[in-house]
């Protein structure tokens, strides 16, 4: 305990980190499992995430993306979910990143339903704003895989 | 044993004095996330919770670097995971490495790997490069976790650290 809590306080601080927000929006396709009430494939998602970004040199930062979102609006199902990926940003243009994702389920044993989430995204840079176009994957586990396309805006 | 004990501490008493031998060497902290995969040598068959061998893994690590002053440092590690996300399954992992960094790139480190399972601890091996990228750490670690019976699991991961 005592490392753990020196490390933290003794680690140096980082000179040229961000902190910037996003809000989210677009399709997600997911295979359809008992255990969830959706009548269709096809969900809308809302998301809103925090970017914490860690700077490198050479084109090279990393970042922590940790968001809560909403999907099925479109079937008038709210179903929350939250994840937290950590990436890689390659330049000013592409971001990678892993993570896990949770969401929650009606079943009273199994509330909540861990899974990992795969994103990569596409930053475009517009009149000096932010315009990430992300994709994620969510791998197949107990039948439910996601496929995700969203559209956002990154501010400070 | 009453030889030996008076041999350990008059070698203690008649060390060579070293002009800062009451000052510790400098300790440097660090702390970051970790995130990979893994592959366990269980058959899914044969387990009740597993689905598959590959394991996805995230986590939060420390690390305490004993610098020597010259090409090699020693390195403490305390690592807790999530093991299993790609299957639905949350599984806690703690690791307490230490060992030695060379040339302040690469690390080969072992220690004591605690999973909440029937046999709980095991010895863990890891090994990998650490590159710095302006002010921040991006390593790429190799790690072993040996077993008697052959279960035994490997992860190559990668993250960040500051």
């Amino acid at each position: 305990m005592w490392l753990f809590i020196t490390s933290i306080l003794s680690a140096h601080t980082l000179s040229q980190n961000k902190w910037n927000h996003n809000i989210s929006l677009g399709y997600q396709y997911r295979t359809l499992v008992p255990e969830e009430s959706f009548l269709s494939s096809h969900c809308s998602v809302l998301q809103y995430s925090g970017v914490f970004t860690l700077s490198g040199t050479g084109g090279v930062h990393a970042f922590v993306e940790p968001s809560m979102g909403i999907v099925g609006l479109n079937q008038s199902i709210l179903q929350p979910s939250v994840s937290m990926i950590l990436g890689f940003q390659l330049g000013n243009s592409f971001t990678i990143g892993s993570g896990p994702t949770v969401s929650t389920r009606d079943d009273q044993e199994n509330t909540f339903f861990p899974q990992i989430l795969i994103e990569g995204s596409l930053l475009l840079h517009v009149d000096g704003s932010t315009i990430p176009i992300k994709f994620g994957y969510v791998p197949m586990s107990y039948g439910l895989t996601q496929y995700q396309l969203t559209i956002g805006y990154t501010w400070n | 044993m009453l030889l030996f004990i008076i041999l350990f501490f008059s070698s203690l008493s008649q060390a060579e004095r070293v002009s800062n031998i009451l000052s510790a060497p400098p300790i440097k902290f660090m702390h970051g996330f970790r995130f990979g995969y893994g592959y366990t040598n269980i058959d899914p068959a044969e387990h009740e919770l597993l689905h598959s061998k590959w394991l996805y893994l995230i986590g939060y690590e420390l690390n305490q670097k004993l610098l020597g002053g010259d090409w090699i440092d020693v390195i403490f590690v305390e690592n807790i995971s999530v093991v299993g996300l790609n299957q639905s399954l949350f599984i806690p992992s703690g690791n307490a490495l230490i060992g030695f960094e060379f040339h302040d790139s690469f690390q080969l480190a072992s220690g004591i790997n605690f999973v909440p399972t029937e046999e709980p601890f095991h010895m863990v091996v890891a090994a990998g490069w650490t590159p710095k990228v302006g002010d921040i750490n991006i390593p790429f670690h190799l790690t072993y976790i040996p077993d008697v019976h052959n279960h035994w699991r490997m992860y190559l991961t990668t993250g960040v650290n500051w």
